[in-house]
C-alpha cells in the first residue's frame, strides 16, 4: 500500500451515452479518455493507489458496483500508479491533432494511448447511497492498511441528477472515513449534454445555483485548498475564493482541467515524507524550533482543506489506525440533531475551522431561506401609495445572500465546538458494512430499490366506497390527509360549490340529463372498411385508444369541455399516428361509457374492424377535418402548416363507468391481434385516456383482465383531470402529486416503455418513469414508438 | 371611450418589455430543445423587425412608437441588476424610438428559417439573415418587484410627457416566481398609472419548460393550476375592448373578461401572446 490514494468513480447510467457539450464522444468515452490520460502523466511521480469503480445496474435490476480495472488487474481494487503504468490493459493508436510550430499548420498525428479500464453504460441507474457506502468502506480499509500521509481523494463523474434521490445524503457514509490527514477529499464532476448550457464551475456559494439536486451537490463535494487554487489557475480556471470542488454541465477541457489537481497533489507527495508527516501530528510546542521550520518546508501549508489544526494529544498521535476527530467535511443525513457538548473535554479537539461546507443543520437552514424567499411578505404599502423595492430584505424574512451567508458563520461557529473524543457524539451515523457481493442478504432494505412494475391486481384491494382513496405515505407509513384538506378547502369556496362529490354521484336517470341530451356513441355512417392489401411488413405493435367517456356531472358545463378536450385530443392523437403511418403498427379504438338506460357500453367497430394499419387510418375515417398547426419559423414568427383530424366517431359523455368490459373488450382485440401472425416484435401498447372517474375496486377487477393475456401489455394511461392539476409527464416517483386519485391510478400504470434510451435525451424523462401523462399533450408516445422500433432487437 | 388614442406621431405608442433574464431560463422551452431565453430574444427580435417595418413608409421609419426592453437577473451576490437588454449603439438607453431601433441592430445574424414546401406539405429550412437587437441573457435570481419599480418610474416620466397618448402596454415575460417580495403591489402600482386614454396595461407571459397545456387569456382563475398561475393573474390587466375583438377575430375562443396573461407558454404562444398583446392598439393593425 502507497501512502496516498486516488479513486475514480464513474457512473455509468444510461444517460452516460449521450454525446459530451461541445465534443464529439460520449461522457463515458471522454471520462475515460480524461482518467486514462491523467494516469498516464502519473508516471514518474510518486507512487499513490488508485481504484476506477464502476456503477450501475444491470437488465435484472442488480447492482454491478466494483473495479473496473481489465487485464492483469481484472478484480483487483486498488492498484499502485507505477504498477498500472507499467500494465496497461493495452495500447489504443489515437489520432492527435499537432501544430508545426514553424507552419503552423495543424495535423493529425497518431500516437499510442494507452487503457487501463474498461467502462460501458448500464440500462438503469444505481442509487448513490449503495456507492458511497461502497466507497466508504474501501477507503477505510485502505486507510487502515495504508499509512496515509494525505487524505484520499475521489473524483465522481455522475450523470444526470434526479430529484428526490439526495446526493448529499447519499455522501454522508465517507464522513465516517478519517485519516490522520483528515477525511476524504471529494470532487464532483457532471458533463453537460447541451453547449448552449454553460458550465457551473466550482461554485463558492449554493444560492445561485439551480434549485434542487444541483443545489444539493453542492453540499456534496468538498472545498478547494491552496494548491488545488494553484493547479486550476495554471490550467485557466480561476474559482473564487471558498469555492468547492464541483462542476456541473462541464465539459470534456473542464475534466482534463480537474484532474490537473491529481498531477500536483502527486508532485507535493515526493515533499511529504512519513516522517515529516508523523511529526505534524505531534505537538509542535513540543519540537524544536527548528524541526518545526523543517517540518513547515515539507508540508506545504494548508495543502488539503480540513485545515487540521496540529494541536494534538501525544496518545492520539501514537497511534496511527487511530483517526483523528475532526468535523467532517461531509453533510449529515437530514434532518441531523445538533449534539450536546461539553468544552471541558479530555482531548483538545482540532477543528476544521475554515471548513465551507456546512453541516446538514447549515444546509437546511439555507434550503430554508431558499424556500421563504418564494414566500416572502407582503410590502405594506397600498397600490396608490410610493412603491419600493424591498431593500433590506432579511428584514422581511427573505434569504437575501448576505443574511444567508451570516447565518452559515454562525452555524459554523457552533458546530465548531462539538467534542469528537466519543464517536457517540460524531455528528455521523454509526458506520454501516455492506455486502459487496450483493446478493439476497444484502443490505439494501433500508434504501428503495428499483421497484418491478406493480402488479396488475393489487393484493390488497384499495378502499371501495370512494375513488377518492387514501393510501399509506410510501415515505412516512400514515395515512395522507392532504387532499382531504383541500376537498374541505374546495368545498368551502362558493365558486366550486357547484362540482358534485363523485361518491355522491347520482345512477343513472333519465330525467337527470339536460334537455336535449343525446347519449351516442356511433361510427360515422361513411367510415370506409379498408380492405388491406398484403404489404409484406410485419406489424411491430398494437396501439389500443381505450377512451372513457365518463364525466362527473353531466349537468355541469366545465364537465362536457372536459370531455371535449378528450375527445379532440384522441382525434388529434389518431391523426398523427396516420400522419406518421409507414404501415409499421395497428390501431385500435375502443369506447366505453354508461349508457341513459344505465347498460354499459361498449364500441370498438368505429374503424370498420378490430384493428388497422396506421397507413389506412385515414382512408377509413368517415370526416376528415382539416386544421391548422402553428409551428415557430426560426425566426421569431410562426409558420401554418395543414393538418387533419380524423374522426370515426359522434361521441357524447356519460356519467362514470366501470371500466371494466372496456378493458375486456381491449383484450380481446389483443388476443385477436396475437392470433392473426405470429410476428409480431413488441408488445402492444393500451392507452387508457381518461379523467379517472371511477371507483378504484373496479378499475382494478379491468386490470385484472389483462392478465388473461399470456403475452405482455404495455399498460399506459392519458389522465384530464376535472379539477384544475398542473401537468404532469412520465413521474418516476410518487412526489409529483398530493392527489391521491392520480398517485393511485400512477401505481396502476407500467413503466414507460423505452424509457432507459430516452432518459436524458428528452427533458423529464428518467430511467425510472411511468407511461401516465396529466393534462398534456401525449407526444411521448410517438418517440417511445421509435425508440422501441430502433433499439429492441428483432425477434 | 378608453383605450381609443390613435396612435401617430404626435400621440405615441409605449411598448415596455421587461424580461426574466435568471438562471433559469437556461431551462429548455415547453420540452423542446431550445433555451427559454434564447426563443426568447429570437421572438423579441422577430417583433422589433416587424415594427420597424411597419412603420416604415416612403419618408424612412416613422416615429411612432417608443419602445424599452429591459432584463432583470442578480448578481452573485444577490444584487439585482436591472438594465436595458439592447445592446450596440443604442445600450444604456432606456427608452428608444422604432426608428432608432429600426437603424441600429447590434449585427444581423444568420439563421435557419423554416418554411414550408408547397409540393409536399413538409417543411424545410432556407438561410436567411435577421437583425439582432437582444441577446440572451440568464443568470442569478428573479428580482420581480424592482423590475415593476423600475418600469413604474420610467412609464411615470414618459406619461408625463405623453399623457394624451394611448397607455403604454407593458409585456413581462417570465418563468418563475418573484424572489424578491411579493410583485401583486408593484404590479398594481404600475397598473394605476394612466394618460387620459386609460391606465397602463400589463400583461404578463410564463414560459414553461414542459408541453403542459397552456393558458392564453383567461376570464377567470377558476382551473388555473397553481399559486403562481393565480398570481400572474391577479397582476395581469383586463384585455381592452379592442383587443378583446381582435383576439376574437384570430380565433381565440376568449370570454368576456379575459385577462393579458398567458401560462405554461410554449415558442408558439409566445409569439401569439406578443402578437395579441401588442397588435390591437389602435392604429398598429
Amino acid at each position: 500500500m502507497n501512502k496516498a490514494c486516488v479513486v475514480f468513480l464513474i457512473e455509468e447510467a444510461p444517460s452516460m451515452r449521450m454525446r459530451i457539450a461541445e465534443g464529439t464522444h460520449s461522457k463515458l468515452e471522454s471520462i475515460s479518455t480524461a482518467i486514462n490520460s491523467a494516469i498516464r502523466q502519473m508516471d514518474g511521480l510518486p507512487p499513490m493507489d488508485v481504484a476506477v469503480i464502476g456503477y450501475h445496474r444491470n437488465l435484472s435490476g442488480e447492482p454491478e458496483l466494483g473495479s473496473r480495472f481489465g487485464g492483469k488487474f481484472t478484480g483487483k481494487v486498488w492498484v499502485s500508479s507505477d504498477d498500472l503504468i507499467a500494465n496497461p490493459l493495452r495500447i489504443e493508436s489515437r489520432t492527435r491533432k499537432s501544430m508545426d510550430p514553424a507552419t503552423r499548420l495543424v495535423t493529425p498525428v497518431q500516437v499510442d494511448f494507452p487503457v487501463w479500464f474498461e467502462t460501458e453504460c448500464g440500462p438503469g441507474k444505481l442509487e448513490h447511497i449503495h456507492v458511497f457506502r461502497y466507497l466508504a468502506e474501501m477507503l477505510q480499509e485502505w486507510a487502515e492498511a495504508a499509512q496515509p500521509i494525505l487524505p484520499p481523494l475521489v473524483f465522481s463523474f455522475l450523470a444526470d441528477l434526479q430529484p428526490g434521490n439526495s446526493i448529499a445524503n447519499a455522501v454522508v457514509p465517507l464522513g465516517s472515513v478519517s485519516t490522520p490527514q483528515g477525511f476524504p477529499v471529494l470532487f464532483q464532476f457532471h458533463a453537460g449534454t447541451y453547449a448552449n448550457v454553460p458550465a457551473i464551475k466550482y461554485p463558492s456559494v449554493p444560492q445561485f445555483l439551480p434549485y434542487g439536486p444541483v443545489q444539493e451537490l453542492f453540499f456534496a463535494c468538498s472545498p478547494l485548498s491552496e494548491p488545488m487554487f494553484s493547479a486550476l489557475r495554471q490550467n485557466q480556471e480561476f474559482p473564487s475564493h471558498g469555492a468547492k470542488g464541483l462542476v456541473h454541465n462541464g465539459r470534456m477541457i473542464d475534466i482534463v482541467r480537474m484532474l490537473s489537481i491529481l498531477k500536483t497533489i502527486q508532485t507535493q507527495l515526493g515533499t511529504l515524507t512519513p516522517e515529516s508527516s508523523e511529526k505534524a501530528q505531534g505537538t509542535p510546542e513540543a519540537m524544536p524550533e527548528k524541526t518545526q521550520a523543517a517540518e513547515k518546508m515539507a508540508m506545504p501549508e494548508n495543502a488539503f482543506p480540513p485545515a487540521f489544526s496540529p494541536t494534538r494529544s501525544p496518545e492520539l498521535s501514537t497511534e496511527k489506525t487511530k483517526t483523528p476527530q475532526m468535523a467532517s467535511p461531509f453533510p449529515s443525513p437530514l434532518p441531523a440533531a445538533r449534539t450536546e457538548h461539553s468544552l471541558s473535554s479530555s482531548i483538545e479537539r482540532a477543528v476544521p475551522l475554515n471548513l465551507n461546507v456546512p453541516h446538514s443543520s447549515e444546509s437546511a437552514a439555507i434550503s430554508q431561506s431558499l424556500a421563504e424567499k418564494n414566500v416572502s411578505e407582503m410590502p405594506e404599502n397600498s397600490p396608490s401609495a410610493e412603491i419600493g423595492p424591498a431593500q433590506e430584505t432579511s428584514d422581511a424574512g427573505e434569504a437575501d445572500p448576505q443574511s444567508v451567508q451570516r447565518s452559515i458563520q454562525t452555524d459554523s461557529q457552533g458546530t465548531s465546538e462539538i467534542p469528537a473524543d466519543d464517536s457517540a457524539r460524531s455528528p455521523f451515523p454509526p458506520q454501516t458494512r455492506i455486502n459487496r457481493d450483493f446478493t439476497e442478504d444484502s443490505s439494501f432494505d433500508d434504501v428503495p430499490r428499483i421497484t418491478p412494475l406493480p402488479p396488475r391486481i393489487p393484493k390488497e384491494p384499495l378502499p371501495a366506497e370512494s375513488t377518492k382513496i387514501q393510501l399509506p405515505n410510501l415515505l412516512t407509513g400514515e395515512i395522507n390527509s392532504i387532499f382531504d384538506d383541500f376537498d374541505r378547502a374546495e368545498d368551502e369556496d362558493d365558486s366550486l360549490a357547484d362540482i358534485p362529490s363523485v361518491e355522491n354521484l347520482p345512477e343513472v336517470k333519465s330525467e337527470i340529463v339536460p334537455h336535449g341530451f343525446k347519449y351516442c356513441c356511433d361510427a360515422l355512417p361513411d367510415n370506409k372498411i379498408i380492405g388491406e392489401p398484403e404489404t409484406g411488413i410485419p406489424r411491430q405493435s398494437l396501439l389500443v385508444l381505450l377512451v372513457d367517456r365518463s364525466v362527473s356531472d353531466l349537468m355541469y358545463r366545465p364537465a362536457h369541455e372536459i370531455w371535449n378536450r378528450r375527445l379532440e385530443k384522441t382525434r388529434f392523437m389518431l391523426g398523427e399516428i396516420s400522419r406518421r403511418g409507414r404501415g409499421r403498427y395497428d390501431v385500435a379504438l375502443v369506447f366505453y361509457g354508461k349508457e341513459q338506460d344505465g347498460s354499459m357500453s361498449v364500441v370498438s367497430d368505429t374503424l370498420g374492424s378490430s384493428f388497422i394499419c396506421d397507413k389506412y387510418l385515414a382512408g377509413a375515417a368517415g370526416r376528415v377535418e382539416p386544421m391548422m398547426v402553428h409551428i415557430p419559423n426560426g425566426i421569431g414568427g410562426l409558420l401554418s402548416l395543414p393538418r387533419k383530424k380524423l374522426s370515426f366517431t359522434e361521441c357524447s359523455p356519460t356519467y362514470p363507468a366501470n371500466p371494466t368490459p372496456g378493458f375486456e373488450r381491449a383484450v380481446e382485440i389483443i388476443q385477436e391481434w396475437y392470433a392473426v401472425s405470429s410476428r409480431k416484435i413488441l408488445p402492444p401498447v393500451l392507452l387508457h385516456i381518461t379523467s379517472g372517474q371511477f371507483q378504484m375496486e373496479h378499475f382494478d377487477d379491468a386490470l385484472g383482465k389483462l392478465n388473461q393475456v399470456d403475452m405482455p401489455i404495455c399498460f399506459q394511461q392519458w389522465i384530464f383531470t376535472e379539477r384544475p392539476h398542473p401537468g404532469i409527464c412520465c413521474p418516476n416517483d410518487e412526489m409529483f402529486t398530493t392527489d391521491q386519485t392520480l398517485l393511485a391510478l400512477w401505481e396502476r400504470t407500467d413503466a414507460l416503455p423505452a424509457r432507459e434510451f430516452l432518459a436524458g435525451v428528452r427533458p423529464g424523462i428518467h430511467e425510472e418513469s411511468r407511461g401516465m401523462v396529466v393534462n398534456m399533450d401525449f407526444d411521448v408516445l410517438f418517440e417511445v414508438l421509435d425508440t422501441m422500433a430502433q433499439k429492441m432487437p428483432q425477434s | 371611450m378608453a383605450y381609443s388614442q390613435e396612435i401617430s406621431r404626435h400621440n405615441k405608442a409605449c411598448f415596455l418589455f421587461l424580461l426574466d433574464q435568471s438562471y433559469s431560463m437556461e431551462e429548455p422551452l415547453g420540452a423542446s430543445q431550445n433555451r427559454k431565453c434564447d426563443e426568447l430574444v429570437s421572438a423579441l427580435n422577430g417583433w422589433l423587425q416587424n415594427m420597424a417595418i411597419r412603420a416604415s413608409g416612403d419618408s424612412g421609419i416613422k416615429d411612432w412608437m417608443d419602445i424599452g426592453v429591459f432584463g432583470y437577473r442578480t448578481d452573485q451576490i444577490g444584487n439585482p441588476i436591472i438594465e436595458s437588454a439592447l445592446r450596440g449603439p443604442l445600450a444604456g438607453r432606456s427608452i428608444v424610438s422604432i426608428s432608432d431601433i429600426g437603424m441600429n441592430p447590434i449585427r444581423i445574424d444568420q439563421r435557419m428559417q423554416v418554411i414550408p414546401d408547397e409540393e409536399t406539405g413538409e417543411v424545410f429550412q432556407i438561410p436567411c439573415e435577421v437583425p439582432i437587437w437582444v441577446d440572451p441573457v440568464a443568470e442569478g435570481g428573479t428580482p420581480m418587484c424592482h423590475m415593476f419599480y423600475h418600469a413604474h418610474e420610467l412609464l411615470s416620466v414618459w406619461i408625463q410627457e405623453h399623457p394624451f397618448s394611448f397607455p403604454p402596454i407593458v409585456v413581462h415575460i417570465t418563468d418563475g416566481e418573484s424572489q424578491d417580495g411579493d410583485p401583486i403591489p408593484y404590479a398594481r402600482a404600475l397598473t394605476n398609472l394612466a394618460t387620459n386614454d386609460g391606465n397602463v396595461l400589463l400583461f404578463n407571459c410564463h414560459l414553461s419548460m414542459a408541453a403542459n397545456d397552456s393558458f392564453m387569456f383567461p376570464a377567470t382563475p377558476n382551473g388555473l393550476p397553481d399559486q403562481l398561475a393565480f398570481n400572474l393573474f391577479e397582476m395581469s390587466s383586463v384585455l381592452p375592448e379592442t383587443f378583446y375583438q381582435h383576439a376574437v377575430m384570430e380565433g381565440f375562443p376568449l370570454q368576456p373578461g379575459a385577462r393579458g396573461m398567458a401560462f405554461n407558454a410554449d415558442m408558439v404562444c409566445l409569439i401569439q401572446f406578443l402578437n395579441m398583446g401588442t397588435q390591437a392598439a389602435p392604429g398598429l393593425r
